[in-house]
């Protein structure tokens, strides 16, 4: 579960993130919607501890980010935006790494990781440099690295960004075996569509502010006939 | 040719340094500084070498020197830089794409290239000059005609050097891997700076007139031999000669930019990796702290820019001191000179005791060659924004993050210092107690010295790099810790140069370290705090 309490974020003057209050439940999908600069990626730093929040308590499974934030770092994994790190390692060194950080049992994390370069389908590419990779590929890598970590919490900045359409259906099924087994998703995208068929909840944010926050079949029964992108526009220029 | 300076307004934006922070007019000031402070030491040699030749009345010598220094500082440096800029940029393949021809581009990209050499020509034309002054030995003409004609052969190298890779990069293939070719070019310049210090060093610097035997062949490059002999013999016959040289230069230029760069820069690749069979690597109980060592190790060695400019580059200063040693050990055996016997004699005249000289000695080393590895003093920048923001959100304290730079830093600096100072001391034949002193001045000074330049790079990072040549070469924080070197090294060994309590002073510089030490947890703690909302 993850939980932002009159969460609020400033650089200089302006207020990027505005007193913000979310309960993301666990076992589900949470998508964060927004338009550019509303301050998507600000609260996912935030929610990450890349940031520190100026006002406010963020909580994920009930630890507190600030006070314990290795014990809750312990609890997610973040897929970026941006694949591009560690592009000297190869990508078996990145995962390898990546279960050492979270403190996966070596065997286990060998295990792990065949059977997600099998699924994902790099087995040819898996030995070389991931700066040889395309960005899909630096996708994947970095997504078997979060797998292989098989946190409580999976946090991902745009994660479709780049990925071919099995990688991507790939990904999406993962995220949703995530949410069965009880673990947290929350995801930013601004492929509505994707958002549309996965979420089970949205929040929407818009300059800083969150303007709604529930499921997305309630927010479907509001705006009857709408798709997600004609509400989102409908609620952005409200 | 409108579109061309579009173009070229537009690249050289893009080369401005990265460093973040507040105070950009500080950060400017600081700039300017440090970049006089470099100027002046290489600036310093360049006047000495001119001004001796031409005190001693060797004005052709002095000329030709002149131009062959520019030369060569000019294809080092570009060296590696053109095939950067002109094939492995991130944004050419923007450009490729925009409604610009490759003429365009290509010119666009030389005139960078050109404006970031001009510093470099003016400070030669500048030393020239001092040198001239001070020894009162030109009229004003020559000073103007010699100026004109270093810019004019500077930028004539970078056009020749230009060309030449253009056409190595058109029908070698092989060149065209960006890793491939940093490798073999850097590597090749790395041996040629130390063939150049053991032919320097092997130099007897009383006898000026033996200049004329490295004197460098000017007619290699004709545009540099027609400006010699123009300064040298002004006439209207030399300077058409010039014109013709210097044309026929940027002809050739031209022509292989219009007819072999496009093909090959469309195609130019990063880094194509073999297919490699698929492995199963053992599992590894090794700790957090071990794997994040083998981490930024394999980071350093694995990067052909990383592995020039910081390991290389680390090993190439103890290697040129230990040349320098040798040829002068070589030099006083010649002339029955026993450097062995005569060292105790030589620290008993300075009153400084065994101990104390090889604690001396492992403390500057340690900052030496910390300053010029620049590995600490690059560690947060050469991640990126990328890295430093998974840094901060796993679960391992940045402490140990940290904790894994400083130890990277200390374990590269002392094979450096091991490649310089294990040889010495055994041509020394020193005792033990020399062997001592060395370690116990060397290892709190390594793990204090990597933790300052940490320090400087956590201040101001430079992280938002489109490839890893900017994480090095557009930041100031390398040049800040061989100043910050530089001025420890002043503030010790000037009194004990002055034989002004020179114990004491190894003392002092020790006792800095070792109290240093005892609070890099701290510093740790405190810069693991100012990484959050970097």
């Amino acid at each position: 579960m993850i939980e932002l309490k009159h969460v609020t974020k400033r650089f200089g003057d302006k207020i990027a993130v505005n007193d913000v209050n979310i309960e993301i439940p666990s076992g589900s999908i949470t998508g964060f919607i927004g338009p550019n600069g509303a301050g998507k990626t600000t609260t996912i730093n935030m929610m990450t501890g890349v940031l520190k929040p100026d006002e406010g308590q963020i909580l994920l499974n009930g630890i507190d980010l600030e006070k314990n934030p290795l014990e809750a770092k312990k609890t997610f994994v973040v897929v970026p935006d941006t694949p591009d790190i560690f592009l000297r390692l190869t990508g078996r060194e990145y995962c390898e790494l990546m279960a050492k950080v979270y403190e996966v049992d070596p065997q286990v994390a060998q295990e792990r990781i065949q059977q997600l370069v099998e699924e994902f389908d790099m087995v040819g590419a898996f030995d070389d440099q991931i700066n040889s990779y395309s960005h899909g590929m630096r996708q994947k890598a970095i997504v078997i690295g979060a797998l292989v970590a098989q946190p409580d919490i999976w946090f991902l900045d745009e994660p479709m960004t780049g990925l071919d359409p099995n990688a991507s259906y790939l990904l999406k099924e993962r995220m949703r075996k995530q949410a069965q087994m009880g673990k947290t998703v929350f995801f930013s995208t601004h492929v509505l569509e994707v958002a549309e068929k996965l979420c089970d909840k949205i929040v929407l944010i818009n300059k800083g502010q969150i303007i709604y926050e529930g499921s997305l079949d309630f927010l479907k029964d509001r705006y009857e006939g709408l798709s997600l992108e004609e509400i989102f526009l409908q609620e952005i220029n409200k | 040719m409108s579109r061309t300076l579009l173009l070229f307004s537009m690249m050289k934006k893009n080369t401005r340094m990265l460093q973040q922070g507040r105070n950009q007019a500080l950060k400017k000031v600081g700039m300017i500084f440090l970049g006089f402070y470099v100027a002046a030491v290489y600036g310093g040699l360049a006047i000495m070498q001119f001004g001796a030749l031409l005190g001693a009345g060797l004005i052709e010598l002095a000329i030709s020197a002149a131009f062959a220094t520019l030369v060569v500082f000019i294809v080092f440096l570009v060296v590696l830089t053109i095939p950067t800029i002109f094939y492995f940029s991130n944004d050419l393949k923007v450009y490729l794409a925009m409604p610009f021809s490759p003429n365009q581009i290509i010119a666009a990209k030389t005139m960078v290239v050109a404006y970031g050499m001009t510093p470099v020509i003016a400070l030669v034309a500048v030393c020239f000059i001092i040198a001239g002054a001070i020894t009162n030995t030109l009229g004003i003409a020559q000073y103007i005609l010699m100026t004109i004609s270093l810019f004019a052969v500077g930028y004539a190298a970078i056009v020749a050097i230009g060309a030449i890779e253009i056409v190595l990069m058109r029908f070698m293939p092989f060149f065209r891997d960006k890793d491939r070719f940093m490798l073999i070019i850097g590597g090749v310049v790395s041996i040629g700076v130390v063939i150049l210090m053991l032919a320097i060093n092997r130099m007897d610097f009383d006898d000026v007139t033996q200049f004329s035997s490295v004197h460098i062949p000017l007619e290699f490059f004709p545009p540099a031999w027609a400006a010699y002999n123009l300064v040298v013999h002004p006439s209207l016959w030399n300077a058409l000669l010039v014109i013709v040289s210097l044309a026929v230069c940027f002809a050739l230029f031209w022509l292989c930019t219009k007819t072999l760069y496009l093909d090959v820069a469309q195609n130019a690749s990063i880094h194509v990796a073999k297919k490699k069979k698929a492995k199963k690597t053992e599992a590894s109980n090794a700790s957090t702290l071990t794997v994040l060592i083998k981490t930024e190790f394999k980071n350093l060695l694995r990067s052909p820019t990383y592995l020039m400019n910081n390991v290389l580059s680390g090993f190439l200063v103890p290697i040129i001191l230990m040349v320098s040693f040798y040829v002068s050990f070589t030099k006083a055996g010649d002339a029955a000179i026993n450097i062995p016997e005569l060292l105790p004699l030589v620290l008993e005249s300075i009153q400084i005791g065994e101990f104390w000289f090889a604690a001396l000695i492992g403390i500057s080393c340690a900052w030496v060659f910390t300053s010029f590895n620049m590995i600490a003093a690059t560690a947060i920048s050469r991640q990126g924004r990328n890295r430093l923001r998974w840094m901060l959100s796993t679960p391992t304290p940045l402490t140990t993050h940290l904790k894994a730079y400083v130890y990277v830093g200390t374990i590269f600096t002392m094979i450096n210092t091991a490649v310089f100072v294990i040889p010495l001391f055994i041509w020394l034949k020193v005792g033990w107690m020399m062997w001592l002193g060395l370690i116990v001045g060397f290892v709190p000074s390594v793990v204090f010295e990597n933790v300052l330049n940490l320090m400087v790079d956590c201040y101001h990072p430079s992280l938002d790099w489109m490839d890893e040549n900017e994480a090095i070469k557009k930041n100031t924080n390398s040049l800040i810790g061989v100043f910050l070197m530089a001025l420890q090294m002043v503030i010790v060994i000037t009194p004990i140069a002055l034989n002004i309590t020179p114990r004491i002073m190894v003392m002092i510089a020790l006792g800095a370290m070792i109290i240093g030490c005892l609070f890099v947890r701290l510093i740790l703690n405190h810069l693991s705090k100012r990484m959050i909302d970097m």
